[in-house]
């Protein structure tokens, strides 16, 4: 049996969907129980969001016991500086490899993002407190190209960056997909850590595939909550991962599911306001 | 014709040649958990037949869909499904847009999965459909990140798996506690508001504020009186002569 790692993106890519908003109260709650259950990492925030998010993430650092506190960040000095301030385990750079992520969101050619993903992972290692992690998020992962990944993911490691995040940022993964994007870029020699996406239907059977192809860490969120159709479900995972019997999780599916009854009263949201107003 | 064969994960499909059907055969009783095991060897096997079967997978371990688009991804013929995965099987919407999005086959229909929808509703006594149920969900398309809409107005395809017209929705832009300057000036466009970059630096931390302190997207009403309580504060602020 292999050990699997839960990294919990509830209080980051959970919350980003639109109708929720956790104050710094609910925000602790939800770490809290988090870590009593045995999670392993908890993304904690955006800290270039500002002052009062940068804040929620140390206190959410002072509460935790044994989970590790991330923030998500964009490849951008002054973001990483935001994240420096917050004083948490690991840094997680989101590093974009697609084609069309690179050139429209980025304005950047591939070479130009390798360099950039390169320049902030080294300023995070040495500007970084002492033992603190660095990891980068592949985003869009589903829809690039294998050999930039692969050169990506060496030039990354070479950096001191940690571990890389697969992201099914618009979740098209199917299993088949999801096995051979792992074994791709196995060869890179780092941790893999599977971030998946609903859309459909398949968020806990691909996480479950890129386990057993390799990776050893899997995001989920509380009862999958997340952009469009949602991420990863928590509870839903523990139960496919303990039905496998190929691996340990430090969470089990009664944890699991005791943190969904705990949590479900704070994740509530208004569908219906959602459906009346909008910009557009 | 259906065939029941219970357990099927764990039967000989070779026994199959004996029905010596050319009617398709229904396999009932495919647990999901063969997502777990070697379901590459069974669905070879199963081909191997040249019998017309349809597997019906279940959907304890909500593996259902992944199984049943590896199977027809892999050569599969038939597949038995259900809208919305009622009755523990395989959700149609999601078999279809994945066998859509891979390529493997193109449906003309799917602007009509909300009329499907709602005749589900009135079928099935009201039973509603999550707004975040993939495919056919009314939340799938709207967003309120910033990092979001400031991709959808570069490129909607950045974050969109699939465009709203596809499925017969359409893309809606909410504020609150996530939202950036992308939104507030496309919000103040669209409501024939004048807004600068200075302007919208100053509404949005009202506006994520505002949302922190309801827990929840602000309501149309509530981003105007925002809008108009930052204008009367600039209105009002000295100017500074450098």
């Amino acid at each position: 049996m292999r050990p699997l790692w839960l990294v919990d993106t509830t209080l980051r890519d959970g919350e980003q969907s639109p109708g929720f908003s956790f104050s710094p109260e609910i925000k602790l709650r939800l770490a809290r129980l988090l870590d009593k259950a045995g999670v392993c990492q908890i993304e904690a925030g955006v800290p270039a969001m500002g002052v009062e998010e940068r804040d929620c993430i140390r206190a959410i650092k002072q509460a935790c016991s044994s989970a590790l506190v991330s923030t998500w960040n964009r490849a951008r000095p002054g973001d990483i500086q935001a994240a420096l301030a917050c004083e948490a385990d690991i840094i997680h750079i989101c590093t974009p490899v697609s084609e069309r992520q690179i050139r429209t969101k980025l304005g950047l050619t591939p070479d130009q993002a390798l360099d950039l993903y390169a320049s902030c992972a080294a300023f995070a290692r040495n500007k970084g407190p002492r033992g603190a992690m660095v990891t980068a998020g592949f985003e869009d992962a589903s829809r690039a190209q294998g050999p930039f990944m692969l050169r990506l993911a060496k030039e990354l490691k070479a950096q001191g960056v940690a571990r890389i995040r697969i992201s099914d940022t618009v979740g098209v993964l199917t299993p088949e997909k999801t096995k051979s994007l792992v074994e791709q870029l196995a060869p890179a020699g780092m941790d893999m850590e599977i971030h998946t996406h609903n859309d459909l239907g398949m968020a806990e059977a691909n996480a479950l595939c890129a386990a057993m192809a390799g990776a050893a860490f899997v995001d989920t969120t509380i009862m999958g909550i997340g952009e469009r159709a949602g991420n990863c479900d928590m509870r839903r995972f523990t139960r496919l991962a303990a039905r496998s019997g190929q691996f340990t999780l430090s969470v089990t599916e009664e944890d699991a599911s005791f943190v969904e009854r705990e949590a479900a009263p704070l994740l509530w949201r208004d569908e219906t306001l959602l459906s009346q107003w909008s910009v557009v | 014709m259906a065939v029941c064969y219970d357990q099927a994960a764990r039967f000989n499909p070779e026994i199959l040649f004996h029905t010596g059907s050319k009617l398709p055969l229904r396999l009932m009783g495919l647990d999901d958990a063969l997502l777990l095991n070697n379901y590459d060897d069974l669905f070879s096997r199963l081909r191997k037949t040249g019998l017309p079967l349809e597997p019906a997978f279940g959907n304890s371990l909500d593996c259902a869909t992944a199984l049943g688009v590896t199977w027809l991804l892999q050569g599969g013929e038939c597949l038995c499904c259900s809208f919305t995965g009622t009755g523990n099987l395989a959700a149609l919407e999601e078999v279809l847009m994945a066998l859509h999005l891979s390529g493997a086959a193109h449906f003309a229909g799917l602007s009509l999965l909300p009329q499907l929808s709602a005749l589900f509703r009135q079928l099935s006594g009201g039973l509603t459909i999550a707004g975040t149920r993939p495919v056919i969900g009314h939340l799938l398309f709207t967003v309120e990140s910033g990092i979001h809409v400031d991709g959808l107005n570069k490129d909607p395809t950045l974050y969109e798996p699939f465009p709203p017209e596809l499925v017969g929705a359409r893309r809606r832009v909410v504020l609150g506690a996530h939202s950036g300057c992308a939104s507030v000036r496309l919000c103040c466009e669209r409501l024939n508001l004048s807004c600068d970059a200075v302007l919208a630096e100053r509404l949005l931390p009202a506006i994520r504020a505002l949302s922190r302190k309801n827990g929840r997207s602000l309501r149309g009403e509530e981003f105007l009186a925002v809008y108009s309580a930052v204008r009367r504060e600039m209105d009002c602020a000295p100017a500074v002569a450098c």
